[in-house]
């Protein structure tokens, strides 16, 4: 009985490592796609500050800790751009842009 | 009593060897599915790489020798076709489209010659957000699909 119980939680235990490690490969796929997202967002943004963020991604404060997936990116710029919601230090701004899927 | 401890003991074996079986089915099922996934990772990250070579370098707007990346020059949207067929042969799929909402733009779109329709087994998306001068609204969308 006890070879039986051994044999049954090394199972166990074996498949929920298995289960784990397959759940963190698919967790990487969505961040590459969403910090590139963030990126684009803080460039495009840039362009033309006035248009909106499409539907499907949220920026910000909608990303809450409810949000599956959350990408951010911090972005420095040299003095080329002026914006009183920056921190300017030195010439140098820095932004950080938040985006998850909606 | 000899023969109850007999009987529990073949129960707990059948219970774990069921298990085993069972597990053993599953993870040879994965095996099968792995081949699509491959396949679909493979996808992915063709469609991720022809995006971001798209919307930084091929499509992207050029001023005075700058590339301005994310701003897409619709003029150059023949020259995508050109790499994406380049880089996506048969038996692969390709589609790159452009949606602008609210449609203050004409939509963009290209295909190989047979798209990636619903019949398609693995589609690959990657979407990009971008600029378009004249664009109002939404930020348009670079949409690119690779599938096979």
């Amino acid at each position: 009985m006890d070879a039986v119980f051994a044999l049954y939680m090394s199972f166990l235990i074996m498949s929920t490592l298995i289960i784990i490690l397959e759940a963190n490969t698919n967790y990487s796929d969505d961040s590459l796609a969403l910090t590139r997202l963030a990126k684009d967002v803080y460039l495009v943004k840039k362009y033309n500050p006035a248009l909106t963020v499409p539907t499907f991604l949220k920026t910000d404060i909608l990303c809450d800790n409810s949000k599956d997936s959350i990408a951010s990116v911090q972005s420095f710029a040299y003095g080329d751009i002026q914006n009183d919601t920056w921190n300017t230090k030195s010439g140098v701004s820095t932004t950080f842009m938040k985006v998850c899927y909606g | 009593m000899r023969g109850q401890l007999f009987t529990a003991d073949i129960l707990a074996s059948v219970l774990v060897v069921t298990i085993i079986v069972a597990f053993t089915t599953w993870e040879l099922e994965q095996v099968y599915t792995r081949a699509s996934d491959v396949e679909y990772e493979k996808l992915n990250s063709l469609a991720s790489d022809i995006s971001q070579m798209a919307v930084k370098n091929i499509l992207a707007n050029r001023s005075g020798g700058v590339i301005r990346a994310n701003w897409v020059e619709t003029a150059r949207w023949n020259l995508l076709k050109g790499n994406m067929s380049e880089m996506v042969p048969p038996p692969y799929g390709y589609e790159a489209s452009i949606t602008v909402s609210p449609a203050s733009l004409a939509p963009q779109k290209i295909s190989s010659s047979t798209g990636c329709d619903a019949t398609k087994a693995n589609i690959a998306v990657a979407r990009r957000i971008v600029y378009i001068t004249g664009a109002t609204g939404y930020f348009p969308v670079l949409t690119i699909k690779v599938c096979a």
